[in-house]
């Protein structure tokens, strides 16, 4: 999912897939793309209505399949985003620990200087912010 | 290796001037065999032709793979819908970094416009649905050097 955001929403040339991907599922999952209604002619829709069945409840039904499939697809994304966060943020970690270590160390070399090191998570992902590999 | 798959392409390309009204139904048995064939080869060996990055490959696969795929997607037969989406899957999965455009126009024209029609069957709606899910499923970052 992700490469899909950075190959084509990221990109000025390409229409931006990711964005449209999520607009249609929202309209599914809104109600506002409705199920098509079952054709009113036909063997089968004849046989139904001289059986009395009403096509309507079975409409109905086919149209919340719709809806639950979109919002499946909707929670997979968020899904596979946190996936990829959570990769994000554990190297992120990784790399908080060895700066701090790398504070420490150079704090007891020089010990006349004390150096405070105030934990700002939103330096450190300035840091290593750049981690992304391309090819 | 090369030129089966391009003899495969081939066959499907020849018999694609048909519309559905025109297939007999073993040329529906032997369309969907042959898109069947496609999805075992890309799914079998779609890692090592894309690794190998062979331009003839990458020529083969868009001039005719993709022609295929969006010709199948089209018809209104389930089947061959279904092994369509397949197949697309498997060119968003291994080709996506030579097949940007492709999969651009594949994606946006023809799979995300049957989800908005009217006009397509619920069948062909809660297919792609599934196959969005499946795109969605993998987090993987296959990113393509455009910056």
């Amino acid at each position: 999912m992700v490469d899909l955001f950075i190959n084509y929403d990221c990109n000025v040339a390409t229409v931006s897939l990711f964005d449209r991907i999520l607009k249609v599922c929202v309209k599914i999952t809104q109600g506002k793309i409705v199920a098509q209604s079952r054709p009113t002619s036909g063997l089968i829709s004849m046989a139904a209505s001289v059986a009395g069945l009403d096509s309507r409840a079975e409409n109905l039904k086919i149209g919340q399949r719709l809806k639950y499939r979109a919002l499946c697809v909707l929670v997979s994304i968020v899904h596979s985003l946190l996936e990829w966060t959570k990769d994000y943020h554990s190297s992120n970690r990784k790399n908080e620990n060895l700066l701090l270590e790398a504070l420490e160390f150079s704090q007891d070399s020089i010990s006349d200087a004390p150096v405070t090191l105030v934990r700002n998570p939103l330096g450190l992902i300035k840091m290593t912010s750049v981690r992304i590999s391309c090819f | 290796m090369g030129l089966s798959v391009d003899g495969v392409f081939q066959g499907i390309h020849e018999s694609q001037d048909l519309t559905i009204d025109h297939i007999s139904s073993s040329g529906i048995k032997a369309r969907s065999l042959a898109l069947e064939l496609l999805v075992s080869i890309l799914s079998n060996y779609g890692y090592m032709l894309s690794s190998s990055n062979h331009q003839a490959m990458i020529l083969i696969s868009r001039q005719y793979l993709c022609i295929t795929v969006t010709k199948n997607a089209a018809l209104s037969h389930p089947q061959l819908f279904e092994l369509s989406i397949s197949n697309f899957l498997l060119i968003l999965r291994f080709f996506l970094p030579v097949l940007l455009l492709e999969v651009e126009v594949l994606l946006n024209s023809v799979f995300l416009h049957i989800l908005e029609m009217e006009n397509s069957s619920n069948h062909q709606k809660d297919v792609v649905l599934q196959g969005l899910q499946k795109i969605a499923d993998s987090p993987q970052v296959r990113i393509r050097n455009f910056i």
